[in-house]
């Protein structure tokens, strides 16, 4: 509890705490989403409550590639937004 | 992540987590309904569900919970990989340095 010491790892960004809080906020919604989407893409009918073989397999591809593509999109928004940035990147966010 | 937090800051984390948990479950049964709805219920001659319609929520609605599980392990075995990658990364990156 030092007020004004130089602490450099408690002086960078926002409280950690908050950006865990986020995190998981975002998380929760990345996967209502994807459930949301694999639930539309991959289940044909209501026939019965279990889910067939190829549903579940269908599950599986469609969760690997929706995480998959979840990382090009934060990949490609890097890229833009550093190439739109005349000066560089600034700050680390 | 968790490792810089103090113990403290764990207990506050994990209490969110807690509450997070139970809003999410809170939404995902309004979430279900309204799936479970949009393929199920087509026609409105009438105003009650027919047994048709029930059986398909029915069936829906478990689908859904299954499909709900099944999403939330197949994620865990993604990060999980993921996070190996991550650490080899690091650590590659660690040694070139």
């Amino acid at each position: 509890m030092s007020w004004f010491s130089k602490e450099p790892e408690q002086q960078q960004g926002p409280d950690k705490v908050e950006m865990a809080k986020t995190e998981v906020e975002m998380m929760t919604d990345l996967y209502n989403k994807m459930v949301d989407s694999c639930f539309s893409k991959c289940i044909a009918n209501m026939k019965e409550g279990d889910l067939s073989v190829g549903e579940m397999s269908c599950v599986d591809r469609c969760v690997h590639k929706y995480l998959s593509a979840q990382e090009v999109v934060g990949s490609k928004t890097k890229e833009m937004e550093a190439s739109m940035m005349p000066n560089g990147p600034q700050g680390g966010s | 992540m968790e490792g810089n937090l103090t113990e403290a800051e764990q207990a506050k984390l994990m209490g969110f987590m807690e509450f997070e948990q139970v809003k999410n479950s809170m939404k995902a049964y309004n979430q279900t309904a309204y799936k479970c709805f949009g393929q199920c219920v087509t026609t409105f001659k009438t105003k009650k569900l027919d047994a048709t319609e029930t059986a398909c929520i029915e069936n829906c609605t478990a689908k859904f919970l299954k499909l709900s599980q099944r999403t939330g392990q197949r994620m865990g075995d993604y990060q999980a990989a993921r996070g190996q990658d991550n650490a080899r990364c690091r650590n590659e990156q660690l040694e070139s340095a």
